[in-house]
């Protein structure tokens, strides 16, 4: 029943540094293309069809792990993995808009999620404004993404990062508070 | 910045979080680290800025994703059921409308089913744990569990009965439920936590949207998720791990957040914050935005507000002139604010010790038992209150009454030694002193700083203590019995006089009254004098004007005709003393009113006294004393004037009773003249002589529109309205002037009614509504503007169905005039139902009955 997604999470949950890091720069890019084809088959389907953006990771996961039922403790690498996914799938649509509207390159949006361009504009600071702040808290950074790209509770956010809730809110907290300090002062 | 630099501006940011302002700066200055200290402010300054900042979901946020879900699971069957629609869904799992289906019936139920990816084994063992739960509880107002098992998906659920109907909040509002309605229901909602409880199961999670109401008023407890069962009444702390941090903050008691054991006392708290937002329609404390750590501590360290307070808050009017329903202020004063704040309490030991209590303390409310709940003690309230303001209270109250108390054992330890006999005695007219003009200094010097209450009820407990050790231990020095009068009467002016601003404790004042007039009256007894027997007669005025407010006439009544017969006699003794006659007519006009007020009054009675007053105050003899300014700054002349053409319009009013038109004009016309008169003792008049002149205008401007002088009634109504509205300029606080300025539209609005001038008519009593409606949200207790609202709104009423009769759009203007006659046959039945439906509105409502009648299509 492994596939090759299984064994890369294995490796993550097991492995060494080293390997930790090599299997996730191979797993990154299986599950962002995965969630880009969901993304981009829920959001544009005619009639409003929605769903919520946790259903909508652990469907990628269903499918790329090929399994019935989840495997808990490799679960929560999965979901670190596709808020990062996440992230990058809203943040690069915006990017594409922005550089699409300003004709400099040409880039196919077929299978980019179809959502509104008003907030494109923020979305890049807040990504820029992410950058920044994982030089120096990573954790915070990671939290940012389950909960705002990944649409995970404090409690879900607290499981997958296997700390606590009282932890995820107070971070999340100091972190929304840099985030926008930073956005707006630029 | 650098990793270790963050990690420390992290932690003192976590630190200054949790500190009240003052320390907060005290912290920050402290931090020696310019750029970090700029950093740390910076962040916390952004904090509350941030709240919302990227708080929902960009999914959600994009507007790309629903709460309703694309959902593999509908129309597929898990046991017997199929699954027909997504009813709910939280984190971990999701209800169903389900449908089993044979031959012989239908049944529909809700199927709850763990969502699929979310199965790990915690979650599994809590799924079963609350069908465990379920299925030992069996009682009508608790969903019941039917049926469970594992999916074909090997997912684990169970099937409940199906309850149809609203959350509770939502169908105590669509049904526009009164207070015993709500009270009803929410005792069964109790019934049910008590079942759970002698089945040692703790709910830990009641909020009103897990109560849903059915169409027949039944209410039913669902979701017990995170309940727990209690091992032989054990009681347990709150899991530290992410189940323990799921419940719902609003309605969590402070050991539930804080994370400390919870027992059964925890659900009390809950079903304590139920009953809060059922009747003022707001929750005690308001978390919105709050950090996790900020609700602990506000938990943990406040007393939240009396329900009578929230309620003048909340129950606002909106466009429609809907309205969010509150409890009025006047009936939550008293029992259900004790009931309510003792299942609040911080400390569970403190609460009803059940669920049961509670509930039967209600029914006691309910049938007008007393109840067991108490208010908190004065001094319990103040060390609540000094745990927070240390300093502040320490340097305006603490002191000063550590000086007062200090002293006065002193004293009585001196005299109790019977040696050095000058020093006590020196030492007994200090406290003396004290006890007549310092207490009263500090108070008065106090009273109007905001957030000094607390202290001024200490100073009045310490003051009234010292006075009760005073008089136990007074001998027969006379003077000191005066002093001790005086002194009791002062403070219950503090605590609860009718007159200027008190301490809301009517019945303590009443008591310190009942203490004052005991020595009046040995006082006067022994010496026969004139001047106690005066001073009596005053304190049973202002222990009548205390009951008037409270609406209890009965006591009134006995020292109205109390104070009567004492100025009766003193009048027959003096027959030249100004004072006495000027006062016996105040005596008077207040009997008067007292009848009037009274369910069983007599007209004639209340008549026959506003005419006594009258002539009382005629026969006051003409004399230079007059126009002298007694200590309250008015000369008699205004006194006289004042009562003069009180009780002439008091004449009046019954006479538009009665229906004899002429009598009434006659005498609000010399109404009018007496108000002129008072005006003038002034330049430029004195604002509360303005309103009075207002008044009188009014009057004549309504009764002059009633006998078709319209050209005339405009224009006194016109000038009413000026004057209010000068005054209430001048002074938006001037309550009465708001008042009247009401009243002024509706005069207006009631001779453009005349001269069928709908619109004008409309506009003006529209605005009337508004003052009024707004006056009864700050002033439920003011019965008379209640009844000015209930007259507005049947006049509105009226002119609706005048509209019905001269429009095409019949139908809609009397669905319209059936609405506010409505509403105002809901002022008149509310205020039969507290017993405060004056005598003189005793017709309304048989007359708002016959209008409604009149408005059915």
């Amino acid at each position: 029943m492994s596939n090759e997604v299984n064994l890369l999470l294995e490796n993550i949950r097991t492995g060494n540094r080293s390997q930790n890091s090599e299997a996730l720069d191979k797993l990154l890019p299986i599950v962002y293309k995965e969630l880009r084809k969901l993304a981009a088959s829920f959001l544009n389907r005619e009639h409003a069809v929605s769903l919520q953006t946790t259903e909508l990771v652990h469907e990628a996961y269903f499918k790329l792990t090929n399994q019935r039922s989840v495997d808990w403790e490799n679960r929560g690498q999965f979901f670190a993995i596709a808020a990062q996914a996440m992230r990058r799938i809203l943040i690069d649509a915006a990017r594409a808009r922005r550089t699409l509207k300003h004709g400099v390159e040409k880039v196919s949006l077929d299978d980019m999620p179809l959502i509104t361009t008003s907030m494109d504009h923020s979305l890049i600071d807040l990504d820029d404004a992410l950058k920044e702040l994982e030089k120096f808290d990573e954790r915070q950074c990671r939290i940012v993404e389950l909960r705002y790209f990944s649409g995970l509770t404090i409690e879900e956010t607290a499981e997958v990062l296997d700390i606590s809730p009282a932890t995820v809110k107070r971070e999340w907290a100091i972190a929304k508070a840099w985030l926008f300090q930073k956005i707006n002062r630029s | 910045m650098n990793t270790a630099e963050w990690l420390q501006i992290k932690d003192l940011v976590s630190q200054a979080i949790d500190l009240p302002d003052d320390q907060r700066v005290r912290f920050l200055a402290s931090i020696s680290d310019s750029t970090i200290r700029t950093e740390v402010k910076d962040l916390l300054a952004s904090m509350s800025d941030s709240a919302d900042f990227i708080e929902t979901p960009l999914m959600v946020e994009l507007g790309a994703v629903e709460n309703e879900i694309v959902d593999r699971l509908i129309g597929t069957t898990i046991g017997n059921y199929s699954l027909l629609k997504r009813l709910g869904s939280g984190g971990m799992g999701a209800v169903y409308l389900a449908k089993r289906e044979n031959a012989d019936f239908t049944q529909f139920a809700a199927l709850k089913i763990i969502k699929r990816g979310m199965d790990s084994e915690a979650i599994v063992q809590r799924f079963s744990n609350e069908r465990r739960i379920l299925s030992s509880l069996k009682h009508p107002n608790i969903a019941q569990l039917i049926d469970g098992g594992i999916s074909a998906d090997g997912l684990p659920f169970f099937v409940m009965e199906y309850v149809e109907g609203e959350p509770l909040n939502e169908f105590c509002r669509i049904h526009d439920l009164g207070l015993e309605e709500r009270l009803d229901i929410f005792r069964k909602i109790c019934s049910a936590v008590e079942h759970a409880h002698k089945n040692l199961v703790v709910h830990r999670d009641l909020k009103p949207s897990n109560i849903i109401v059915t169409e027949d008023s039944v209410p039913k407890l669902l979701d017990f998720g995170i309940a727990k069962v209690l091992a032989n009444q054990e009681t347990l702390a709150t899991e530290t791990g992410a189940f323990g941090k799921m419940l719902t903050p609003e309605y969590a008691s402070p050991e539930q957040i804080a994370g400390k054991p919870v027992t059964t006392t925890s659900d009390v708290y809950s079903l304590g914050v139920i009953l809060y937002e059922l009747l003022t329609n707001q929750r005690p404390f308001d978390f919105r935005g709050r950090s996790y750590e900020d609700l602990i501590d506000t938990a943990k360290r406040t007393e939240p507000p009396r329900p009578s307070q929230t309620a003048s808050r909340s129950g606002l009017t909106s466009e429609e002139g809907s309205r969010a329903f509150s409890v009025p202020k006047r009936l939550l004063q008293g029992d259900l604010d004790n009931i309510i704040l003792k299942a609040l309490r911080t400390d569970p030991s403190e609460r009803y010790d059940s669920v049961r209590q509670f509930s039967e303390d209600i029914s006691r409310y309910l049938t007008g038992k007393p109840v067991h709940a108490r208010p908190q003690t004065a001094r319990y309230r103040f060390e609540k209150y000094y745990m927070r303001h240390k300093i502040a209270v320490l340097s305006a109250a603490m002191v000063l009454i550590s000086l007062i108390t200090g002293i006065s054992i002193a004293t009585w330890q001196a005299i109790a030694a019977s040696r050095e006999r000058s020093i006590a005695e020196r030492r007994f007219r200090e406290v003396r002193e004290m006890a007549n003009s310092l207490m009263f200094d500090i108070h008065d010097s106090i009273k109007d700083l905001p957030g000094t209450t607390p202290a001024r009820k200490l100073l009045v407990e310490k003051a009234l203590a010292y006075l009760d050790q005073l008089s136990a231990e007074s001998t027969d020095d006379d003077t000191l019995k005066i002093e001790l009068a005086n002194g009791y009467e002062k403070i219950a002016d503090v605590q609860g006089g009718a007159m200027g601003s008190n301490l809301g404790d009517s019945s303590g004042a009443l008591a310190s009254y009942a203490k004052a007039l005991a020595i009046r009256e040995e006082l006067a007894e022994k010496s026969g004098s004139g001047e106690q027997q005066y001073a009596a007669a005053i304190l049973h005025s202002k222990s009548f004007q205390v009951l008037m407010l409270l609406n209890d006439f009965e006591k009134a009544e006995i020292h109205s005709s109390l104070s009567i017969e004492i100025l009766a006699k003193l009048t027959a003794a003096q027959p030249g003393n100004s004072v006495y006659r000027i006062t016996a007519a105040r005596f008077y006009l207040e009997r008067g009113d007292l009848l009037a007020s009274l369910a069983t009054g007599d007209a004639n009675l209340a008549l026959e006294n506003y005419r006594q007053s009258i002539i009382a105050a005629e026969s006051v003899p003409e004399n230079g004393e007059l126009d002298q300014k007694a200590a309250d700054g008015l000369t008699l002349r205004e006194k006289i004037l004042s009562v003069e053409q009180m009780a002439y319009r008091r004449i009046g009013q019954n006479a538009i009773v009665r229906k004899q038109p002429e009598e009434a004009f006659a005498n609000y016309e010399k109404a009018l003249e007496k108000s002129r008169q008072l005006a003038a003792q002034n330049d430029p008049p004195k604002p509360q002589h303005q309103i009075v002149l207002a008044i009188s205008l009014g009057n004549l401007a309504r009764a002059q529109a009633d006998d078709g002088d319209l050209e005339k009634a405009i224009a006194n109504a016109a000038n009413m309205l000026e004057i209010c509205e000068k005054v209430a300029n001048d002074d938006p606080k001037n309550y009465l002037a708001v008042s009247q300025l009401s009243l002024a539209h509706e005069s207006l609005g009631s001779v453009y009614f005349k001269l069928r001038n709908f619109p004008r008519a409309l506009e003006n009593l529209g605005e009337a509504r508004r003052i009024q409606e707004a006056i009864k949200q700050d002033h439920p207790e003011d019965i008379y503007n209640i009844g000015n609202l209930g007259e507005t709104y049947a006049f509105i009423g009226v002119i609706h169905e005048e509209l019905a009769k001269s429009r095409t759009r019949r139908t809609e203007n009397l669905a319209t005039a059936a609405g506010w006659h409505r509403q105002s046959l809901d002022i008149w039945l509310e205020l039969e139902r507290n017993g405060t439906l004056p005598a003189y509105y005793g017709g309304k409502i048989e007359e708002q009955r016959k209008a409604l009648a009149r408005c059915r299509i």
